[in-house]
């Protein structure tokens, strides 16, 4: 067993990493407070949209160049959204594990893949691996904004328009809660329009349309695409702190099991160390007599 | 008269107004127009200009300087989506 002295240097150690890994967890909680309450706010938008857009996509699919699928797919781009900083759990090695089974399954299906990359941490790792990268960004805001989404989703927009890839994906850490976050990879373009059953109902009446479907389209899709990368941003935001909450609480909780074990092993050093040192004395005298 | 158009005006981060209006002023596509109780089922784009939820004396319930949006009425029920605002104002 160690001396006393060195469990109490071990205590002190601990306690230092506790008091910063707790501090850490606070943060974290701040940032994933309010990070959820912009994705919870941005949440009306994203859901009127596609409402709008389903009084008008129905027969217009195929016409408009940002809903119509390619038969022949031969290119994909792959947009993977990681996070700048770590410490962060197994939220980036999650996703970047998904992404790796998309990128073989494209292989064996005999699409070329363009791989842009959001973060620091998805950037470091395809490098490691040699893999080739389009395009790298980071230091993203910790507080996304919809322009930031403007500006990913024009390049986006670009590079499928002009017929360099045929589709476009995105891998994202889903947000479900502060404990889970899903990996996720979904199509972006073509884009696909989902809405609720009520649309139904709302579709019946006949709209007048000013100045008409096609132009109304020409504005909406844009903006769907922009909102949809705007909403995955913030989707990666609110798992990037709800993760470090949960690793910074892990570790939080881990240390305060260590400082208790240890300062249990210091408590019985200790009395070892004082019965030693009686027994001394009681011999010593002993050996006056 | 008790309001009877429901409006809610949303931006890309939240819901700006959500309430019952007796009138609706926006600068459409084609020029401004008023959108009142009954209106028929329209869908329009919206242009640069201000957006005004109006009660049953015409005064200005919610205004919002607009760059570019899109509106649509049914049921009584407007929902105008603005994805730049230039500056806003609330009475």
């Amino acid at each position: 067993m160690a001396n006393a002295k060195e469990i109490q240097k071990r205590i002190k150690s601990v306690t230092s990493t506790h008091k910063i890994t707790r501090t850490m967890e606070m943060v974290a909680t701040s940032h994933f407070m309010r990070a959820v309450d912009r994705l919870v706010q941005a949440r009306p938008f994203a859901r009127a949209l596609p409402e709008m857009l389903a009084l008008l996509a129905e027969g217009e699919a195929e016409s408009n160049p940002l809903l119509a699928s390619r038969d022949d797919v031969q290119r994909v781009a792959l947009l993977v959204m990681t996070s700048d900083r770590g410490l962060c759990g197994p939220l980036n090695s999650n996703l970047l594990k998904v992404t790796s089974t998309f990128l073989r399954e494209q292989e064996e299906m005999g699409h070329e893949v363009d791989l842009h990359l959001l973060g620091k941490r998805g950037a470091a790792f395809f490098r490691f691996i040699g893999q080739e990268m389009v395009s790298t960004f980071q230091d993203l805001s910790p507080r996304p904004t919809p322009d930031e989404g403007d500006h990913f989703a024009e390049l986006l927009k670009e590079t499928f328009l002009e017929g360099m890839v045929d589709e476009v994906y995105i891998a994202y850490p889903e947000f479900l809660n502060a404990a889970e976050q899903r990996p996720r990879i979904e199509r972006l373009l073509p884009l696909k329009i989902e809405h609720d059953d009520e649309v139904e109902s709302t579709r019946n009446h006949n709209f007048i349309l000013e100045p008409d479907a096609d132009t109304l389209l020409d504005s909406l899709l844009p903006l769907f695409l922009r909102n949809s990368v705007f909403r995955y941003l913030l989707e990666l935001a609110a798992s990037e702190h709800g993760a470090r909450r949960t690793a910074m609480k892990a570790a939080t909780d881990s240390a305060k099991e260590m400082i208790d074990s240890l300062t249990l092993s210091y408590n019985k050093a200790r009395q070892g160390q004082i019965t030693t040192e009686l027994l001394e004395v009681v011999a010593g005298a002993e050996a006056l007599k | 008269m008790a309001r009877a158009v429901a409006c809610r005006v949303i931006t890309p981060t939240g819901i700006v107004f959500e309430d019952k209006v007796n009138g609706v002023k926006a600068p459409g596509f084609l020029g401004g127009f008023e959108v009142l109780i009954k209106h028929a089922p329209y869908m329009t784009l919206l242009g640069e200009g201000h957006v005004s939820l109006v009660d049953d004396e015409s005064k200005e319930l919610f205004g919002l300087d607009i760059e570019s949006g899109f509106l649509t009425v049914a049921d009584d029920t407007c929902t105008i989506l603005v994805e730049r605002t230039a500056a806003s104002s609330q009475n």
